[in-house]
Protein backbone atom coordinates (compact mmCIF):
# COMPACT_ATOMS: atom_id res chain seq x y z
CA UNK A 1 0.00 0.00 0.00
CA UNK A 2 0.94 3.62 -0.28
CA UNK A 3 2.52 5.42 2.27
CA UNK A 4 4.10 8.19 1.56
CA UNK A 5 3.27 11.50 -1.19
CA UNK A 6 6.08 10.72 -4.08
CA UNK A 7 6.58 14.20 -4.73
CA UNK A 8 5.79 16.06 -0.87
CA UNK A 9 6.97 13.35 0.99
CA UNK A 10 3.88 13.38 3.62
CA UNK A 11 2.63 10.69 5.20
CA UNK A 12 -0.78 9.56 3.45
CA UNK A 13 -3.78 10.48 6.03
CA UNK A 14 -6.17 7.43 5.64
CA UNK A 15 -8.18 8.51 8.99
CA UNK A 16 -11.01 9.81 7.08
CA UNK A 17 -11.14 8.58 3.88
CA UNK A 18 -11.40 5.01 3.75
CA UNK A 19 -12.33 4.78 -0.24
CA UNK A 20 -9.39 6.52 -1.26
CA UNK A 21 -7.05 4.07 1.14
CA UNK A 22 -9.09 1.14 -0.82
CA UNK A 23 -9.16 2.30 -4.37
CA UNK A 24 -7.16 4.79 -4.76
CA UNK A 25 -3.52 4.49 -6.63
CA UNK A 26 -2.20 8.02 -7.36
CA UNK A 27 1.14 8.63 -6.01
CA UNK A 28 0.97 12.15 -5.40
CA UNK A 29 -0.90 13.05 -1.90
CA UNK A 30 -4.20 15.18 -2.29
CA UNK A 31 -2.71 18.49 -1.74
CA UNK A 32 -0.15 18.06 -4.69
CA UNK A 33 -2.44 17.08 -6.44
CA UNK A 34 -4.81 19.96 -6.09
CA UNK A 35 -1.82 22.20 -6.96
CA UNK A 36 -1.56 20.53 -10.49
CA UNK A 37 -4.34 22.71 -11.72
CA UNK A 38 -6.33 21.39 -14.90
CA UNK A 39 -6.30 23.79 -17.55
CA UNK A 40 -7.56 22.58 -21.23
CA UNK A 41 -6.53 24.19 -24.48
CA UNK A 42 -6.52 23.79 -27.88
CA UNK A 43 -4.42 25.19 -30.27
CA UNK A 44 -3.69 24.69 -33.89
CA UNK A 45 0.22 24.31 -35.59
CA UNK A 46 0.20 24.21 -38.87
CA UNK A 47 -2.88 22.42 -39.55
CA UNK A 48 -2.90 19.67 -36.72
CA UNK A 49 -4.71 20.03 -33.49
CA UNK A 50 -2.57 20.14 -30.58
CA UNK A 51 -4.42 19.60 -27.17
CA UNK A 52 -2.78 20.74 -23.65
CA UNK A 53 -3.89 19.71 -20.19
CA UNK A 54 -2.12 21.47 -17.28
CA UNK A 55 -1.10 25.08 -16.84
CA UNK A 56 2.65 25.33 -16.52
CA UNK A 57 3.26 27.18 -13.85
CA UNK A 58 4.20 25.81 -10.09
CA UNK A 59 4.09 22.05 -9.35
CA UNK A 60 3.94 20.63 -12.63
CA UNK A 61 7.53 22.56 -13.81
CA UNK A 62 9.25 20.63 -10.39
CA UNK A 63 8.06 17.37 -11.65
CA UNK A 64 9.46 17.72 -14.44
CA UNK A 65 12.56 19.02 -13.78
CA UNK A 66 12.82 16.04 -11.08
CA UNK A 67 11.82 13.80 -13.47
CA UNK A 68 13.66 14.93 -16.97
CA UNK A 69 16.82 16.01 -15.05
CA UNK A 70 17.15 14.28 -12.12
CA UNK A 71 16.27 11.21 -13.55
CA UNK A 72 13.88 10.58 -11.00
CA UNK A 73 12.01 7.38 -12.80
CA UNK A 74 9.35 6.93 -10.06
CA UNK A 75 7.37 9.75 -10.94
CA UNK A 76 6.54 7.81 -14.77
CA UNK A 77 2.35 7.84 -13.77
CA UNK A 78 1.98 11.46 -11.99
CA UNK A 79 1.68 12.97 -15.20
CA UNK A 80 -1.14 11.27 -16.88
CA UNK A 81 -3.05 10.04 -13.81
CA UNK A 82 -5.71 12.49 -13.29
CA UNK A 83 -6.72 12.37 -17.66
CA UNK A 84 -6.15 8.83 -18.07
CA UNK A 85 -9.46 8.55 -18.89
CA UNK A 86 -10.52 11.52 -21.10
CA UNK A 87 -7.31 10.34 -23.07
CA UNK A 88 -8.37 7.12 -23.30
CA UNK A 89 -11.89 7.59 -24.67
CA UNK A 90 -10.89 11.17 -26.81
CA UNK A 91 -8.23 9.08 -28.69
CA UNK A 92 -9.89 6.13 -28.86
CA UNK A 93 -8.15 4.16 -31.41
CA UNK A 94 -5.18 6.45 -31.83
CA UNK A 95 -1.58 5.54 -32.04
CA UNK A 96 0.95 7.19 -29.54
CA UNK A 97 4.38 8.32 -31.31
CA UNK A 98 6.42 9.92 -28.89
CA UNK A 99 8.56 13.00 -29.82
CA UNK A 100 12.11 12.11 -29.96
CA UNK A 101 14.49 12.86 -27.12
CA UNK A 102 18.00 13.56 -27.62
CA UNK A 103 19.86 10.18 -27.69
CA UNK A 104 22.39 11.17 -25.21
CA UNK A 105 20.42 12.31 -22.85
CA UNK A 106 18.00 9.07 -23.27
CA UNK A 107 21.32 6.27 -22.53
CA UNK A 108 22.38 8.58 -19.59
CA UNK A 109 18.78 8.32 -17.84
CA UNK A 110 18.52 5.00 -19.00
CA UNK A 111 15.21 5.28 -19.83
CA UNK A 112 12.64 7.47 -22.48
CA UNK A 113 10.62 9.81 -20.33
CA UNK A 114 7.96 10.13 -22.70
CA UNK A 115 7.23 6.46 -23.72
CA UNK A 116 7.74 5.18 -19.79
CA UNK A 117 4.98 8.57 -19.37
CA UNK A 118 2.57 7.06 -22.21
CA UNK A 119 3.11 3.29 -20.11
CA UNK A 120 -0.22 3.93 -17.29
CA UNK A 121 -2.07 4.55 -20.21
CA UNK A 122 -2.25 1.41 -21.92
CA UNK A 123 -2.60 2.43 -25.30
CA UNK A 124 -0.65 1.46 -28.37
CA UNK A 125 2.82 3.12 -28.42
CA UNK A 126 5.08 3.22 -31.30
CA UNK A 127 8.25 4.58 -30.65
CA UNK A 128 9.80 5.36 -34.73
CA UNK A 129 11.32 8.83 -34.83
CA UNK A 130 14.81 9.87 -34.50
CA UNK A 131 16.90 13.00 -34.87
CA UNK A 132 19.05 12.84 -37.43
CA UNK A 133 21.33 15.25 -36.04
CA UNK A 134 21.50 14.85 -31.57
CA UNK A 135 20.23 17.59 -30.16
CA UNK A 136 19.22 19.33 -26.89
CA UNK A 137 16.98 22.18 -27.00
CA UNK A 138 17.78 23.36 -23.49
CA UNK A 139 18.56 26.91 -22.97
CA UNK A 140 18.20 27.56 -26.68
CA UNK A 141 16.33 30.04 -28.37
CA UNK A 142 13.68 30.06 -30.69
CA UNK A 143 16.28 30.30 -33.72
CA UNK A 144 18.27 27.68 -33.10
CA UNK A 145 14.98 25.55 -31.95
CA UNK A 146 13.38 25.77 -35.41
CA UNK A 147 16.73 24.08 -36.77
CA UNK A 148 14.68 21.06 -35.50
CA UNK A 149 12.17 20.75 -37.81
CA UNK A 150 13.85 19.29 -40.90
CA UNK A 151 16.03 17.18 -38.33
CA UNK A 152 13.64 14.44 -37.57
CA UNK A 153 12.90 11.41 -39.57
CA UNK A 154 10.80 8.05 -39.33
CA UNK A 155 13.06 4.50 -38.82
CA UNK A 156 12.93 2.73 -42.21
CA UNK A 157 10.74 -0.04 -42.72
CA UNK A 158 7.93 1.56 -40.26
CA UNK A 159 4.77 0.70 -41.14
CA UNK A 160 3.01 3.85 -40.17
CA UNK A 161 -1.06 3.60 -38.33
CA UNK A 162 -3.74 5.26 -39.92
CA UNK A 163 -4.78 7.03 -36.86
CA UNK A 164 -1.35 8.96 -35.53
CA UNK A 165 -1.28 10.95 -31.62
CA UNK A 166 2.12 12.34 -31.41
CA UNK A 167 2.93 13.11 -27.64
CA UNK A 168 5.06 15.80 -26.10
CA UNK A 169 6.01 16.64 -22.59
CA UNK A 170 6.20 20.53 -23.16
CA UNK A 171 5.80 22.57 -25.69
CA UNK A 172 8.23 26.05 -26.17
CA UNK A 173 8.08 27.00 -29.98
CA UNK A 174 6.20 24.10 -31.48
CA UNK A 175 9.57 23.10 -33.62
CA UNK A 176 9.78 19.25 -32.25
CA UNK A 177 6.27 19.12 -33.20
CA UNK A 178 5.89 20.30 -36.91
CA UNK A 179 9.16 18.00 -37.30
CA UNK A 180 7.56 15.58 -36.55
CA UNK A 181 4.50 16.12 -38.94
CA UNK A 182 6.41 17.04 -41.32
CA UNK A 183 8.52 13.61 -41.15
CA UNK A 184 5.14 11.68 -40.86
CA UNK A 185 4.03 13.03 -43.88
CA UNK A 186 0.22 12.27 -43.28
CA UNK A 187 -2.46 14.35 -42.91
CA UNK A 188 -4.75 12.65 -40.17
CA UNK A 189 -2.39 13.45 -37.11
CA UNK A 190 -3.03 14.97 -34.21
CA UNK A 191 -0.50 15.52 -31.01
CA UNK A 192 -1.09 16.00 -27.28
CA UNK A 193 0.91 17.92 -24.94
CA UNK A 194 1.62 18.04 -21.02
CA UNK A 195 1.44 22.10 -21.23
CA UNK A 196 2.18 24.94 -23.50
CA UNK A 197 5.16 27.43 -22.25
CA UNK A 198 4.03 30.50 -23.71
CA UNK A 199 0.66 32.11 -23.35
CA UNK A 200 -2.08 32.25 -26.39
CA UNK A 201 -1.47 34.98 -28.62
CA UNK A 202 -5.40 35.65 -29.16
CA UNK A 203 -5.57 33.73 -32.59
CA UNK A 204 -4.53 30.64 -30.46
CA UNK A 205 -1.93 29.85 -33.10
CA UNK A 206 1.80 29.77 -32.66
CA UNK A 207 4.16 32.31 -34.86
CA UNK A 208 5.95 29.58 -36.82
CA UNK B 1 21.04 -1.80 0.87
CA UNK B 2 22.49 1.85 1.88
CA UNK B 3 22.60 4.94 -0.05
CA UNK B 4 25.95 6.23 -0.88
CA UNK B 5 25.25 9.46 -0.84
CA UNK B 6 22.65 10.83 2.24
CA UNK B 7 22.98 7.01 3.65
CA UNK B 8 19.75 6.39 3.89
CA UNK B 9 18.41 2.75 4.77
CA UNK B 10 14.67 2.87 4.77
CA UNK B 11 13.61 0.41 2.21
CA UNK B 12 10.62 2.84 1.27
CA UNK B 13 12.91 5.08 -0.51
CA UNK B 14 14.32 2.95 -2.71
CA UNK B 15 12.82 2.36 -6.16
CA UNK B 16 13.97 0.23 -9.04
CA UNK B 17 14.25 1.74 -12.20
CA UNK B 18 15.85 1.08 -15.68
CA UNK B 19 19.26 1.10 -14.57
CA UNK B 20 19.30 -0.59 -10.95
CA UNK B 21 18.03 0.81 -7.68
CA UNK B 22 18.36 4.29 -6.70
CA UNK B 23 17.80 6.33 -3.52
CA UNK B 24 14.67 8.89 -3.86
CA UNK B 25 15.46 10.30 -0.29
CA UNK B 26 18.17 12.50 -1.74
CA UNK B 27 16.50 12.80 -5.12
CA UNK B 28 16.56 16.58 -5.60
CA UNK B 29 20.38 15.95 -5.79
CA UNK B 30 20.44 14.14 -9.19
CA UNK B 31 19.33 10.25 -9.34
CA UNK B 32 22.34 8.29 -7.67
CA UNK B 33 22.28 4.41 -8.19
CA UNK B 34 22.83 2.08 -5.73
CA UNK B 35 25.68 0.09 -6.98
CA UNK B 36 27.38 3.08 -8.44
CA UNK B 37 31.03 3.16 -7.61
CA UNK B 38 31.54 6.62 -7.26
CA UNK B 39 35.52 7.85 -7.70
CA UNK B 40 36.73 10.34 -5.83
CA UNK B 41 38.02 13.32 -7.95
CA UNK B 42 41.54 14.04 -6.64
CA UNK B 43 42.59 17.45 -6.94
CA UNK B 44 46.02 18.62 -6.12
CA UNK B 45 46.50 21.72 -3.52
CA UNK B 46 48.75 24.33 -5.39
CA UNK B 47 48.84 26.60 -2.56
CA UNK B 48 51.22 27.25 0.17
CA UNK B 49 48.99 28.27 3.06
CA UNK B 50 50.02 31.74 4.09
CA UNK B 51 47.45 34.26 5.18
CA UNK B 52 47.73 37.72 5.71
CA UNK B 53 44.97 39.55 8.10
CA UNK B 54 43.85 43.38 7.90
CA UNK B 55 43.92 43.22 11.74
CA UNK B 56 45.05 41.24 14.56
CA UNK B 57 43.17 38.35 16.52
CA UNK B 58 42.48 39.19 19.47
CA UNK B 59 44.40 36.77 22.48
CA UNK B 60 41.01 35.00 23.18
CA UNK B 61 40.07 34.01 19.53
CA UNK B 62 44.07 33.57 19.31
CA UNK B 63 43.73 31.05 22.02
CA UNK B 64 40.52 29.16 20.51
CA UNK B 65 41.86 29.17 17.11
CA UNK B 66 45.52 27.30 18.41
CA UNK B 67 43.01 24.95 20.71
CA UNK B 68 40.86 24.70 17.48
CA UNK B 69 43.96 23.07 15.33
CA UNK B 70 45.29 21.03 18.55
CA UNK B 71 41.74 19.33 18.42
CA UNK B 72 41.08 19.15 15.08
CA UNK B 73 44.08 16.55 14.57
CA UNK B 74 41.71 13.55 16.54
CA UNK B 75 38.48 14.75 17.30
CA UNK B 76 35.65 16.91 15.80
CA UNK B 77 35.14 20.18 16.91
CA UNK B 78 31.64 21.87 17.87
CA UNK B 79 32.50 25.71 17.90
CA UNK B 80 30.01 27.97 20.15
CA UNK B 81 30.73 31.39 19.77
CA UNK B 82 28.07 34.39 20.29
CA UNK B 83 27.43 36.66 17.20
CA UNK B 84 30.07 38.68 15.80
CA UNK B 85 32.59 36.60 17.75
CA UNK B 86 34.47 36.55 14.50
CA UNK B 87 33.84 32.53 13.59
CA UNK B 88 34.97 33.10 10.31
CA UNK B 89 38.26 34.83 10.86
CA UNK B 90 39.06 32.78 13.69
CA UNK B 91 39.58 29.43 11.43
CA UNK B 92 41.70 31.24 9.05
CA UNK B 93 44.74 29.60 10.98
CA UNK B 94 43.36 26.38 10.88
CA UNK B 95 42.43 26.18 7.40
CA UNK B 96 45.99 27.81 6.77
CA UNK B 97 47.59 24.74 9.03
CA UNK B 98 45.53 21.96 6.33
CA UNK B 99 46.38 23.92 3.15
CA UNK B 100 50.42 23.73 4.56
CA UNK B 101 49.76 20.06 4.91
CA UNK B 102 48.45 20.06 1.63
CA UNK B 103 45.20 18.84 2.62
CA UNK B 104 41.57 19.65 0.84
CA UNK B 105 38.98 21.97 2.72
CA UNK B 106 35.77 23.39 2.53
CA UNK B 107 34.19 26.08 4.20
CA UNK B 108 30.12 25.25 3.99
CA UNK B 109 27.26 27.36 4.82
CA UNK B 110 23.78 27.30 4.23
CA UNK B 111 22.98 31.03 2.52
CA UNK B 112 24.17 32.07 -0.66
CA UNK B 113 24.59 35.88 0.14
CA UNK B 114 27.24 34.70 2.98
CA UNK B 115 29.12 32.21 0.41
CA UNK B 116 29.69 35.39 -1.83
CA UNK B 117 30.88 37.45 0.86
CA UNK B 118 33.18 35.07 2.59
CA UNK B 119 34.81 33.84 -0.59
CA UNK B 120 36.03 37.36 -1.33
CA UNK B 121 37.16 37.66 2.50
CA UNK B 122 39.04 34.65 2.21
CA UNK B 123 40.49 35.32 -1.36
CA UNK B 124 41.56 38.59 0.62
CA UNK B 125 43.13 36.72 3.26
CA UNK B 126 44.98 33.59 1.31
CA UNK B 127 46.03 35.78 -1.43
CA UNK B 128 48.64 32.63 -2.62
CA UNK B 129 45.65 30.55 -2.55
CA UNK B 130 42.66 30.30 -4.89
CA UNK B 131 39.68 30.70 -3.34
CA UNK B 132 36.26 29.85 -4.97
CA UNK B 133 33.10 30.07 -4.41
CA UNK B 134 30.70 27.20 -5.48
CA UNK B 135 26.65 28.07 -5.13
CA UNK B 136 23.76 28.71 -7.26
CA UNK B 137 24.92 30.48 -10.43
CA UNK B 138 28.74 30.02 -9.77
CA UNK B 139 29.07 26.38 -10.60
CA UNK B 140 31.22 26.10 -13.79
CA UNK B 141 34.42 25.73 -11.95
CA UNK B 142 34.22 23.19 -8.59
CA UNK B 143 38.19 22.66 -7.16
CA UNK B 144 40.09 25.17 -5.91
CA UNK B 145 42.90 25.37 -2.79
CA UNK B 146 39.85 26.53 -0.69
CA UNK B 147 36.24 25.63 -1.58
CA UNK B 148 33.71 27.90 0.02
CA UNK B 149 30.41 26.58 -1.13
CA UNK B 150 26.84 25.94 0.48
CA UNK B 151 25.49 22.93 2.24
CA UNK B 152 23.68 21.96 -0.75
CA UNK B 153 26.53 22.07 -2.81
CA UNK B 154 28.29 19.07 -0.58
CA UNK B 155 26.78 16.43 -2.92
CA UNK B 156 29.14 17.26 -5.49
CA UNK B 157 32.19 16.03 -3.62
CA UNK B 158 31.84 12.37 -2.73
CA UNK B 159 34.50 11.14 0.01
CA UNK B 160 36.75 13.98 -0.54
CA UNK B 161 37.62 16.61 2.15
CA UNK B 162 39.88 16.29 4.66
CA UNK B 163 38.49 19.30 6.63
CA UNK B 164 34.55 20.52 6.15
CA UNK B 165 34.25 23.52 8.35
CA UNK B 166 30.13 23.62 8.77
CA UNK B 167 28.91 27.09 9.72
CA UNK B 168 25.56 27.89 11.17
CA UNK B 169 24.39 24.79 12.04
CA UNK B 170 21.68 26.33 13.36
CA UNK B 171 20.08 27.77 10.38
CA UNK B 172 17.16 26.59 7.93
CA UNK B 173 17.60 24.38 5.54
CA UNK B 174 20.82 22.77 7.51
CA UNK B 175 19.28 22.76 10.98
CA UNK B 176 17.47 19.03 11.47
CA UNK B 177 17.53 18.18 7.88
CA UNK B 178 19.40 14.56 8.09
CA UNK B 179 19.69 14.21 3.94
CA UNK B 180 22.48 17.58 4.19
CA UNK B 181 23.99 16.35 7.77
CA UNK B 182 24.65 12.80 6.11
CA UNK B 183 25.56 14.33 2.76
CA UNK B 184 28.20 16.53 4.57
CA UNK B 185 29.58 13.67 6.38
CA UNK B 186 29.77 11.47 3.27
CA UNK B 187 31.94 14.12 1.46
CA UNK B 188 34.91 13.60 4.44
CA UNK B 189 37.51 10.98 3.63
CA UNK B 190 38.39 8.20 5.80
CA UNK B 191 40.02 10.26 8.18
CA UNK B 192 38.10 13.26 7.35
CA UNK B 193 37.31 15.71 10.44
CA UNK B 194 34.47 18.41 10.41
CA UNK B 195 34.14 21.37 12.28
CA UNK B 196 30.46 22.78 13.63
CA UNK B 197 30.37 26.31 14.27
CA UNK B 198 27.15 27.92 15.63
CA UNK B 199 25.50 30.84 18.23
CA UNK B 200 22.85 29.09 19.49
CA UNK B 201 22.67 25.38 20.86
CA UNK B 202 19.22 23.53 21.04
CA UNK B 203 18.24 20.14 21.06
CA UNK B 204 18.75 19.26 16.89
CA UNK B 205 22.52 20.16 17.62
CA UNK B 206 22.58 17.96 20.35
CA UNK B 207 21.53 15.56 18.26
CA UNK B 208 24.64 16.27 15.90
CA UNK B 209 27.19 15.40 19.19
CA UNK B 210 25.65 11.65 19.61
CA UNK B 211 27.09 10.98 15.94
CA UNK B 212 30.78 11.44 16.23
CA UNK B 213 32.44 12.13 19.30
CA UNK B 214 33.20 16.41 19.69
CA UNK B 215 34.87 18.51 21.56
CA UNK B 216 33.18 21.78 22.58
CA UNK B 217 34.80 25.38 21.93
CA UNK B 218 33.09 28.21 23.69
CA UNK B 219 33.78 32.01 23.07
CA UNK B 220 31.68 34.36 24.66
CA UNK B 221 32.93 37.76 24.00
CA UNK B 222 33.21 39.67 20.40
CA UNK B 223 36.37 40.94 19.53
CA UNK B 224 36.54 44.55 20.88
CA UNK B 225 35.03 43.41 24.38
CA UNK B 226 31.91 44.79 24.81
CA UNK B 227 29.04 43.04 25.69
CA UNK B 228 25.94 41.75 23.31
CA UNK B 229 23.51 44.38 22.58
CA UNK B 230 20.49 43.41 24.95
CA UNK B 231 17.04 43.74 22.89
CA UNK B 232 14.31 46.38 24.08
CA UNK B 233 11.20 44.63 24.05
CA UNK B 234 8.34 46.72 23.10
CA UNK B 235 4.40 45.09 23.08
CA UNK B 236 1.87 46.48 21.90
CA UNK B 237 -1.14 46.32 19.17
CA UNK B 238 -0.23 46.49 15.25
CA UNK B 239 -1.37 50.43 14.92
CA UNK B 240 0.67 51.11 17.81
CA UNK B 241 3.58 49.08 16.42
CA UNK B 242 3.60 51.22 13.41
CA UNK B 243 3.52 54.46 14.89
CA UNK B 244 6.88 52.85 17.30
CA UNK B 245 8.57 52.45 13.87
CA UNK B 246 8.20 55.77 12.63
CA UNK B 247 8.97 57.20 15.55
CA UNK B 248 12.46 55.36 15.87
CA UNK B 249 13.25 55.35 12.21
CA UNK B 250 12.89 59.35 12.41
CA UNK B 251 15.13 59.85 15.24
CA UNK B 252 17.77 57.43 13.75
CA UNK B 253 20.90 59.13 12.21
CA UNK B 254 22.56 55.57 11.84
CA UNK B 255 21.49 52.66 9.16
CA UNK B 256 18.83 50.50 9.98
CA UNK B 257 17.92 46.98 9.49
CA UNK B 258 14.40 46.30 9.85
CA UNK B 259 13.42 42.40 9.96
CA UNK B 260 10.05 41.88 8.73
CA UNK B 261 8.40 38.10 8.58
CA UNK B 262 7.07 37.64 5.00
CA UNK B 263 7.72 39.01 1.63
CA UNK B 264 4.52 40.36 1.26
CA UNK B 265 5.33 42.44 4.47
CA UNK B 266 8.31 43.35 3.30
CA UNK B 267 6.92 44.54 -0.10
CA UNK B 268 4.05 46.56 1.74
CA UNK B 269 6.09 48.59 4.15
CA UNK B 270 8.73 49.50 1.51
CA UNK B 271 6.34 50.97 -0.40
CA UNK B 272 5.00 52.57 2.87
CA UNK B 273 8.16 54.10 3.55
CA UNK B 274 9.70 54.72 0.40
CA UNK B 275 8.67 58.24 0.04
CA UNK B 276 9.82 59.31 3.15
CA UNK B 277 12.93 57.85 3.61
CA UNK B 278 15.70 56.80 1.79
CA UNK B 279 15.06 52.72 1.99
CA UNK B 280 15.31 50.08 0.11
CA UNK B 281 14.73 46.23 0.51
CA UNK B 282 15.80 42.79 0.51
CA UNK B 283 14.16 38.81 -0.01
CA UNK B 284 15.08 36.20 -1.37
CA UNK B 285 13.44 35.95 -4.72
CA UNK B 286 14.26 39.67 -5.42
CA UNK B 287 16.05 40.05 -8.39
CA UNK B 288 18.06 43.03 -8.05
CA UNK B 289 18.75 41.67 -4.07
CA UNK B 290 22.52 41.71 -4.40
CA UNK B 291 22.49 45.08 -5.75
CA UNK B 292 20.83 46.50 -3.03
CA UNK B 293 22.82 44.92 -0.15
CA UNK B 294 25.89 46.12 -2.48
CA UNK B 295 23.77 50.03 -2.23
CA UNK B 296 23.34 49.29 1.13
CA UNK B 297 26.54 48.47 2.79
CA UNK B 298 27.84 51.05 0.20
CA UNK B 299 25.85 53.96 2.62
CA UNK B 300 23.67 54.80 -0.25
CA UNK B 301 20.86 54.02 1.49
CA UNK B 302 19.74 54.41 5.10
CA UNK B 303 17.42 51.68 6.51
CA UNK B 304 16.60 48.26 4.79
CA UNK B 305 13.61 46.45 4.76
CA UNK B 306 14.38 42.74 5.02
CA UNK B 307 13.23 38.78 5.78
CA UNK B 308 15.49 36.50 7.21
CA UNK B 309 18.26 36.47 3.77
CA UNK B 310 19.90 39.09 5.76
CA UNK B 311 19.76 37.30 9.23
CA UNK B 312 22.89 35.32 9.49
CA UNK B 313 26.48 35.75 8.83
CA UNK B 314 26.62 38.89 6.78
CA UNK B 315 28.68 41.96 8.77
CA UNK B 316 27.57 45.45 7.96
CA UNK B 317 29.54 48.08 9.76
CA UNK B 318 27.43 50.05 12.76
CA UNK B 319 23.54 49.39 12.07
CA UNK B 320 21.08 49.08 14.48
CA UNK B 321 18.37 46.59 14.56
CA UNK B 322 14.71 46.45 14.20
CA UNK B 323 12.67 43.41 14.70
CA UNK B 324 9.09 43.62 13.44
CA UNK B 325 7.93 40.43 15.00
CA UNK B 326 3.49 40.01 14.71
CA UNK B 327 2.96 36.29 14.53
CA UNK B 328 4.49 33.47 16.92
CA UNK B 329 6.16 30.79 15.37
CA UNK B 330 8.08 32.58 12.21
CA UNK B 331 10.86 33.85 14.31
CA UNK B 332 12.28 31.50 16.62
CA UNK B 333 14.73 32.05 19.65
CA UNK B 334 18.29 31.49 17.66
CA UNK B 335 16.58 33.91 14.78
CA UNK B 336 16.02 36.51 16.87
CA UNK B 337 19.21 35.75 18.52
CA UNK B 338 21.31 36.00 15.11
CA UNK B 339 19.31 39.10 13.97
CA UNK B 340 20.44 40.94 17.37
CA UNK B 341 23.43 39.92 16.86
CA UNK B 342 23.96 42.02 13.48
CA UNK B 343 24.13 45.15 15.64
CA UNK B 344 27.53 46.09 17.35
CA UNK B 345 29.48 44.73 15.28
CA UNK B 346 32.37 47.02 14.27
CA UNK B 347 35.28 48.35 16.58
CA UNK B 348 34.41 51.75 15.71
CA UNK B 349 30.87 51.05 17.10
CA UNK B 350 30.66 48.67 19.19
CA UNK B 351 27.39 49.63 20.91
CA UNK B 352 24.21 48.79 18.64
CA UNK B 353 20.87 49.28 19.63
CA UNK B 354 18.47 46.51 18.75
CA UNK B 355 14.32 47.03 19.24
CA UNK B 356 11.72 44.15 19.16
CA UNK B 357 8.65 45.42 17.85
CA UNK B 358 5.53 42.05 18.56
CA UNK B 359 2.55 41.96 19.61
CA UNK B 360 3.15 39.64 22.52
CA UNK B 361 6.31 38.47 25.05
CA UNK B 362 6.52 34.91 23.50
CA UNK B 363 8.81 32.57 24.49
CA UNK B 364 10.63 32.92 21.42
CA UNK B 365 12.01 36.72 22.92
CA UNK B 366 11.85 35.32 26.61
CA UNK B 367 14.69 32.57 25.60
CA UNK B 368 16.69 35.02 23.34
CA UNK B 369 17.08 37.82 25.66
CA UNK B 370 17.20 34.73 28.21
CA UNK B 371 20.33 33.59 26.01
CA UNK B 372 21.68 37.08 25.40
CA UNK B 373 21.94 37.75 29.01
CA UNK B 374 23.83 34.64 30.05
CA UNK B 375 26.44 35.49 27.54
CA UNK B 376 26.89 38.87 28.70
CA UNK B 377 27.62 37.28 32.22
CA UNK B 378 30.01 34.82 31.46
CA UNK B 379 31.62 37.67 29.92
CA UNK B 380 31.11 39.80 32.81
CA UNK B 381 32.74 37.07 35.60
Amino acid sequence: MRTRCIYCDKRFDYRNDLIDMYFSDDDLCTGCRNELVIERDKRCLGGMEVRSFYRYDGLIKDLLLQYKECFDEALKDVFFYAIKDEIRIRYHGYTLIPCPSSARKREKRGFDHLIKMCECLKMPVLDCLYMEKDMSQVNKDSVERRKMIGNIRVREGTILPLKILLVDDVITTGSTLSGAYKALKRKQVKAMTLCFVNKDDHKGRFKL
Amino acid sequence: MKCPRCSNRDPDYFYKGSKGYYCRKCISFKRILIKEDIEPTAYDIDSDGNYKLAFELTPFQKEIADKLIAAVRDHDVLLYAVTGAGKGDMVIPLISDLLKRKKRVCYAISRREVVIELAERYQRAFEGSKVIKVCEGYTDEIYADLIVCTTHQLYRYLKLFDLIILDEVDAFPFRGDEVLNNIALNALNENGRIVYSTATIDEEIEKLMYQRPLKILRLDRRPHGRPLPRPKVIIGIDVFLFGILIGIIRKESKQVIIFVESIRMCKRLYHILKPFFSITYVYSSLQERNTNIKDFKAGIYQFVIATSVLERGITIEGVDVIIYKRYENIFNKAAIIQMAGRAGRSFKDPDGRVYILARENDEAIKGALKEIDDANKVYLL
